[in-house]
């Protein structure tokens, strides 16, 4: 049987992590979803998590010090990117900082839940 | 390219051609840049089903990206109809002030139904756009009507009869109607039998009563054909019927599409073709129909043809 994944969401949008996290469990995995970005990475800091699907454009911390500072946590954590509409550019620049992938809004959890399975491969490899 | 410059060249004192086929082009791009807002709006209500994440900075791009397509579509019209400037530009300038009133006075979280806030706030502003019932004043299906009505009439007509290319008598209950035919495209290839390399008016004379060509230029022609490859763009003389049609027919779904504007309705109530869209303008009719396969566009350009001249 396949180990389930941790995955934390962050989004300053309630809507995202209000409509992910039921969809993301489904599959049986733990999704944890935070609206501040600093209270995402303390919680990170107390237990690391598989997956970590983060907003790039946030108050405060933004998405790509998230990434920083998680894959210096814990290197094996995939990162993903959700995008806004015209932050295209932003992505690129993520994934040159070693996000695992990206992925625009609109999208359909379906569209994140083939990332994410994605991603699941690489940390079971 | 070539072909059209020696058209040019050798045919006419090349301006008139050349405004010809600088305005063919400037209508075609009003019509990608109507299509597109249209596509905002029907995308906009694909994110609305409920299946699709999106947050509020999707919902304020919708509005801006409509109201971007609009200046173009003003400008567009400008082009073919200098005179029209001042209005069509001051009413987009009131068109673009209500739309960011509409996209600040957003709902707040508390919404009716329990809807999400960036659901309410999207829904919020194609309401608005669309001119929904009981949403307040919209200006956009109304700017939308006055570019057509004042671009189309703008158009040249009849003053480029000498640069036909050839004349086809079509017989219809009506008496015959002879239309100039302009070949943009300079091929001039024509398969034996048929009277016209340009797909979407062979399918329009499919049912009509014969169409021959006349041998002799003849300047009794009530309709202008400009044929360009896959493309056509047809229109009546008589500045009365205020009649303009665009179509491509190449068999690809994407760019495929049938346009009509008229001052009178093209087909008569409930008896419009499959898939056809209509609405009214404050002068005249408009009708479109694209992103459908290639029969539905072909089976309504030949009940357009039949419409027009059988």
């Amino acid at each position: 049987m396949e180990k389930k994944l941790r995955i934390m969401v962050i989004d300053d949008e309630n809507i995202v992590g209000k409509r992910l996290k039921p969809a993301l469990e489904k599959d049986g995995d733990t999704v944890e979803t935070f609206e501040e970005p600093n209270k995402a990475l303390e919680r990170f800091g107390e237990a690391p998590f598989d997956i970590v699907v983060t907003d790039i454009r946030m108050d405060g911390i933004d998405g790509l010090e998230v990434l920083e500072q998680v894959l210096a946590r814990s290197a094996k954590t995939k990162v993903i990117i959700i995008t806004g509409y015209a932050t295209v550019e932003v992505a690129r620049e993520a994934l040159a900082k070693g996000a695992f992938d990206f992925i625009a809004k609109p999208f359909k959890p379906g569209d994140l839940r083939a990332v994410i399975e994605k991603a699941a491969r690489e940390i079971r490899a | 390219m070539r072909k059209i410059l020696e058209k040019i060249g050798a045919k006419t004192s090349g301006a008139t051609l050349l405004d010809i086929r600088v305005e063919t082009i400037r209508f075609r791009k009003l019509l990608e840049n109507t299509r597109a807002a249209l596509t905002l709006l029907a995308d906009g209500r694909e994110k609305l089903k409920g299946e699709y994440i999106f947050d509020r900075q999707y919902a304020l791009s919708v509005m801006d990206d409509v109201l971007e397509r609009a200046g173009m579509m003003a400008f567009d019209a400008t082009v073919l109809s200098p005179g029209e400037a001042d209005f069509l530009y001051r009413l987009l300038d009131s068109l673009v002030a209500s739309g960011r009133k509409v996209a600040e006075t957003t709902p707040g979280k508390e919404t009716p139904g329990g809807m999400e806030p960036e659901f309410a706030l999207l829904s919020h502003i194609l309401d608005w756009l669309e001119g929904g019932p009981g949403k307040g004043e919209s200006l956009f299906p109304e700017f939308f009507g006055e570019v057509f009505d004042r671009a189309v009439p703008g158009l040249v007509t009849g003053s480029c009869l000498n640069l036909a290319d050839s004349f086809l008598e079509i017989t219809g209950k009506n008496g015959p109607a002879v239309l100039a035919v302009i070949d943009l495209a300079g091929s001039g290839k024509k398969a034996p039998g048929e009277k016209t390399a340009c797909p979407p008016l062979g399918v329009m004379l499919l049912e009509t009563r014969g169409a021959e060509d006349l041998e002799k230029k003849n300047t009794g022609a009530r309709w202008l054909a400009l044929a360009d490859g896959a493309h056509l763009s047809l229109r009546a003389l008589d500045p009365s019927a205020g009649l303009r049609m665009e179509a491509t027919l190449s068999g690809h779904e994407d760019s495929d599409f049938v346009f009509t504007y008229s001052r009178r309705p093209v087909f008569p109530e409930n008896g419009a073709p499959r898939d056809l869209r209509t609405e009214k303008t404050r002068l005249g009719h408009m009708a479109w129909m694209y992103g459908v396969p290639a029969r539905h566009i072909e089976e309504c350009l030949v009940r357009l043809g039949a419409a027009l001249w059988a």
